[in-house]
């Protein structure tokens, strides 16, 4: 539609992304890209090749077209360090920059020396990505990839880049609240939207778009995409309805695009780009109609350019960028005031606070408020073109600007903010991972003051709130009060006579602890009165002088108490020639005569008879059940019985007084058909042989 | 003891004014006087094997004998006590004080009783009259401390469960609570020790490791405070309010991943734990997962209606679903239910 060569808004900020290094054409040869001895899909492959490449030469406007050829290209050889070196930089200029890094990695990590600048697309990747360190860490390489000659040309842009991830870093980390909407696909086209501007009435938006509105477009040279056209989209309940190209005078033939409404929406003030290479004009409202736009009055326009305009609420005051004389780099803002005979004054630069040696544009008046938004390259810019606000105090003063934060600024473009009245929404054009491709316009819902999470931890200050406490609360009457003591009783006689044995040793064991917990000695009557803890079972030892000792677990849970009392009566076999025991608790590793060391109490108290009867010789003897051939029950009730002897000696009693023997299963005393009584057979049993 | 010893005196004594004091009632008396002791003693050893019926049985047959014999309605009382009869319990314990008022005991129980019915006013009065009596025991100051802590009197808790210690040097429960009474007068460090030795003397109080944990948060250690919380969970894997507050704690030091982990595990072993899906739902937030957020907040909500914090939490996820209106309402709900910082975010809203 359009057809005069003029300089379009967007194409001043789009290039912006490759200004410090443009992206090194390097040649895919086919040589490189044709897999050895694969020629299937090659020929189809390489015309795609050579079409992407047709595309990359012509420009950036056509990146994502040669993006497509490219990627055709790829399903046959996705290897090849040139084909993926492009795709990473067609990817960055799209709104899908995301993809780039992958596509560059693998480049680089085919080839190290790919491309010249490859470490510096890889640093864009990184930027655009969020990830800052491998960004700041690829910068750095890319800069000393550089001759020392060469270095001053690149210092700058490297540094400052470096200094926008640092910043980024920042940003990041205290994210602003907001809802970031994209306007949708009715508004949003796969070409750059950007500037909107918001009728004062709220009820229309225009914005400037660079899609293709007839076949008869042509695009423009210096960016190779279509060239801007303006677009107005009227409000509808929650919703904007699809846009209309605006038709009407203030449509001229060149690249324009409108950057303001005056308050009173009378006037509409347009960027025509190619007035003055660049200019402002200004279009009144009358009768319902757009009147021809006109250059604004007054020393405002120069021979060069001036690209967006705002006035102040009471339209006293406006702000304008221009590269006219005096910036201090680049593009700057520029003040101007009304003067008692209602004309313009002389520009002048708002100085280095404000502007830096970079770009600024989109400057943007708030409708009620001292506060003027607008987008630099410079200050905290965490990338490309960041919001700042600047505000006016009661003195005049302009405040320092302050970078909108993170997630309204990214290191991509983000541009043309304008605010609304109650300072709760706002519309940008900036380049997001949920686009519909190239720039999108976006709305910005403010959501207030941080907000505090409530996080619930739970205390369970005390114990008493977790544990039961009946333990500590009952306590058993005092002893002095009541007598709650249990004895056990009884009497201690001859298993063969009956007679009562004196002073025979009673000792009363808890098997849970296996420690003796009470002893007491039979009086002269036998008799015996021993204070135990609990009315449980436990482990009884009986020693008596000329008396085989005694041990067994005497079953008290189940006798009656009486009076405090419970009775246990234990019967002792006189050591006399003849006289056999069997010792129930010695035992061996499973087929083997090692003993286990829990047998140690038995054998303690066989050691002790012996020692205390120095004159009784025992034949201690080995007895295994039916279970196996005999000569191995044999072989190992006699190994059972010899290890017996030798613990024995161990202990002090000497080898001459015992007799080992291994019976096998030729002595049961149990039936060997049942498994309790194979289990009473397999035992180690003594018999006093002499005394 | 002594008086007892005193009321048996006065029993016998009445009993031979009647009786023209003769040597033959005297004997039987006393005979009378043994054989309900020892039905007693027999009734305290069923006690002790936790036979509660069978000790009930023998304080019952006790006092047939002697009725007015105060220690069966001790016991008996104890046993009530246990069964939650308490009705029946103060009964009996009434009936102790009736004949012997100077028991510290009787005190002690009602009080423990009172505890139990969260009187808690009243409970501190009964363990201070058998602390005035004589039962001194340190159960009975840790009990009274007890009563103390949860009247918010941290101060005279503090002094209560160190003498509790002070009587018993290894009384664990009470190292606990001494270190929750110097947590909440701001003492993190001193409360950290008596956490320790709380562990020291009994390793199986896990809540120990749990404030442990809390208060090193309070002190800034978050890594220190994670590692107790694992402990606590590690040796009690029902304890799963220590996973929330590792959760907790990773959220607090930006691990969201962990802290999300950590509230998914907690859900698993209780599903109905609402303060979870808050702070899962918190967590996603803080993931910039609203959507997520908002089934999680509304989970905790319908395990709680009454739940605060959740419908803040929930106000926030839906303000940035751009769900203004469901915001407003949550945080009118939070408002109404006492968050009254809920109101500047209404006007807000609104």
């Amino acid at each position: 539609m359009r057809i005069i060569k003029s300089t379009a808004l967007s194409f001043i900020i789009l290039i912006m992304c490759f200004s410090l290094s443009a992206q090194e054409n390097i040649k895919i040869k086919k040589s490189d890209f044709q897999i050895d001895i694969k020629e299937v899909g090659l020929k189809e492959a390489w015309k795609e090749v050579k079409e992407g490449e047709r595309l990359f030469t012509a420009g950036i406007g056509t990146f994502p077209d040669a993006l497509k050829h490219y990627l055709k290209a790829k399903k046959y050889n996705s290897d090849c360090a040139e084909l993926n070196y492009k795709i990473g930089v067609c990817y960055l200029v799209t709104d899908k920059f995301y993809y780039a890094t992958e596509f560059l990695e693998k480049a680089y990590l085919k080839d190290n020396n790919v491309a010249d600048d490859i470490h510096y697309m890889l640093a864009r990747g990184y930027h655009l990505n969020l990830d800052f360190d491998n960004a700041i860490e690829q910068y750095k390489a890319y800069y000393s990839s550089f001759s020392v000659k060469e270095l001053d040309k690149f210092e700058v842009g490297v540094d400052n880049y470096i200094r926008q991830c640092k910043y980024g870093k920042e940003l990041v980390n205290e994210p602003v609240r907001v809802i970031i909407n994209n306007l949708g696909e009715r508004i949003n086209s796969e070409y750059d939207d950007y500037n909107p501007v918001l009728h004062p009435n709220q009820d229309q938006l225009y914005f400037t778009s660079r899609r293709e509105v007839d076949k008869k477009d042509k695009v423009y040279e210096g960016d190779n995409k279509y060239y801007e056209n303006i677009f107005v989209s009227e409000q509808a309940g929650e919703l904007w309805r699809k846009p209309k190209v605006l038709e009407n005078k203030i449509d001229s033939k060149n690249n324009e695009s409108v950057v303001a409404i005056s308050a009173d929406g009378n006037f509409i003030y347009l960027y025509n780009g190619e007035e003055g290479g660049g200019d402002i004009m200004v279009s009144e409202l009358k009768k319902g109609n757009w009147k021809s736009p006109k250059g604004i009055s007054g020393k405002i326009l120069s021979k060069d350019q001036e690209t967006t305009i705002t006035f102040s609420p009471d339209g006293t005051e406006m702000f304008f960028v221009s590269n006219q004389n005096g910036t201090i780099g680049g593009k700057d803002i520029f003040y101007s005031k009304l003067n008692v005979k209602d004309k313009w004054s002389e520009p002048v630069n708002m100085g280095a606070a404000i502007n830096t040696i970079y770009d600024e544009e989109g400057v943007f008046w708030h409708p009620k408020e001292d506060k003027v938004y607008f987008s630099s390259q410079g200050h905290n810019s965490m990338g490309e073109f960041d919001v700042f606000v600047i505000e006016r105090d009661v003195s005049g003063m302009w405040s320092n600007p302050e970078n909108l934060g993170y997630p309204i600024n990214t290191p991509n473009d983000d541009i043309f903010f304008k605010m609304d009245e109650n300072g709760k929404q706002a519309y940008y054009s900036s380049v997001r991972d949920n686009g519909f491709g190239g720039k999108d316009l976006y709305k910005i819902i403010f959501l207030g003051e941080e907000k505090e999470l409530k996080l619930s931890q739970e205390d369970n200050l005390l114990v008493w709130n977790h544990k039961p406490v009946e333990k500590l609360f009952y306590h058993t009457p005092d002893e002095t009060k009541v007598d709650t003591a249990l004895y056990m009783i009884g009497l201690v006689t001859d298993s063969k006579t009956a007679e009562k044995i004196e002073l025979a040793k009673i000792e009363v064991i808890d098997l849970e602890l296996s420690q003796v917990i009470a002893t007491g000695l039979a009086d002269t009557a036998g008799a015996y009165k021993i204070k135990i803890p609990k009315k449980k079972d436990y482990g009884v030892e009986v020693t008596a002088k000329d008396y085989l000792f005694f041990v067994e677990i005497t079953y008290l849970s189940q006798k009656q108490i009486v009076d405090s009392e419970v009775q246990a009566n234990f019967q002792l076999d006189k050591i006399d020639v003849g006289a056999k025991m069997v010792l129930n608790n010695i035992f061996f590793e499973t087929s083997k005569a090692t003993i286990k060391p829990e047998s140690e109490g038995e054998l303690e108290l066989l050691a002790n008879l012996l020692i205390e009867n120095p004159t009784i010789r025992l034949e201690i003897s080995g007895h295994t059940d039916n279970v196996g051939s005999y000569r191995v029950n044999q072989k190992l009730s006699e190994s059972r019985a010899k290890s017996v002897v030798e613990y024995l000696v161990t202990k002090g009693v000497g080898s001459s007084r015992l007799e080992f023997k291994g019976y096998a299963f030729n002595q049961p005393i149990a039936d060997n058909n049942t498994a309790d009584g194979r289990a009473q057979n397999r035992r180690v049993e003594f018999k006093v042989i002499s005394k | 003891m002594k008086k007892t010893l005193f009321t048996f005196s006065v029993i016998l004594a009445s009993l031979s004014l009647l009786a023209q004091t003769s040597d033959s009632l005297e004997d039987e008396i006393k005979e009378l006087q043994k054989k309900a002791k020892l039905t007693f003693n027999e009734g305290v050893r069923f006690t002790i094997d936790e036979k509660y019926t069978e000790a009930h049985l023998k304080f019952d047959e006790a006092l047939f004998l002697l009725p007015e014999y105060d220690l069966p309605y001790l016991e008996r009382a104890k046993i009530k006590i246990l069964n939650q009869e308490f009705d029946l319990a103060m009964n009996d314990i009434a009936k102790a004080i009736e004949i012997n008022e100077e028991s510290g005991e009787s005190y002690y129980i009602r009080g423990y009783m009172k505890l139990l019915m969260k009187d808690y006013q009243n409970a501190l009065t009964d363990f201070t009259h058998a602390i005035q009596k004589g039962y001194a025991k340190p159960e009975s100051y840790y009990f009274r401390g007890l009563m103390h802590f949860e009247l918010s009197d941290f101060n005279s808790a503090l002094i209560d469960f160190t003498l509790a210690i002070d009587k018993k040097y290894d009384f664990a429960y009470a190292y606990n609570e001494r270190g929750s009474s110097k947590r909440m007068l701001g003492d993190y460090h001193g409360a950290i020790h008596d956490y320790k030795q709380t562990l020291a003397y009994d390793s199986t109080i896990v809540i120990a490791y749990d404030n442990m944990g809390s208060c090193k948060i309070k002190t800034g250690d978050f890594q220190g405070a994670i590692e107790d919380y694992t402990k606590a969970f590690q040796n009690d894997n029902e304890y799963y309010t220590a996973l929330n507050n590792r959760g907790c704690a990773h959220y607090q030091m930006g691990d969201f991943e962990s802290a999300l982990k950590d509230f998914a595990r907690v859900i698993e072993i209780n599903k109905e734990y609402a303060q979870a899906y808050n702070n899962s739902g918190i967590t996603k937030i803080k993931m910039a997962n609203y959507l997520g957020a908002e089934k999680d907040l509304d989970k905790a909500l319908e395990l709680n209606p009454e739940y605060a914090e959740a419908y803040m939490n929930r106000g926030y996820a839906k303000e940035f679903l751009g769900k203004f209106s469901g915001a407003c309402s949550d945080w009118k709900m939070a408002l109404e239910l006492g968050i009254e910082e809920a109101a500047k975010y209404i006007t807000e809203c609104e």
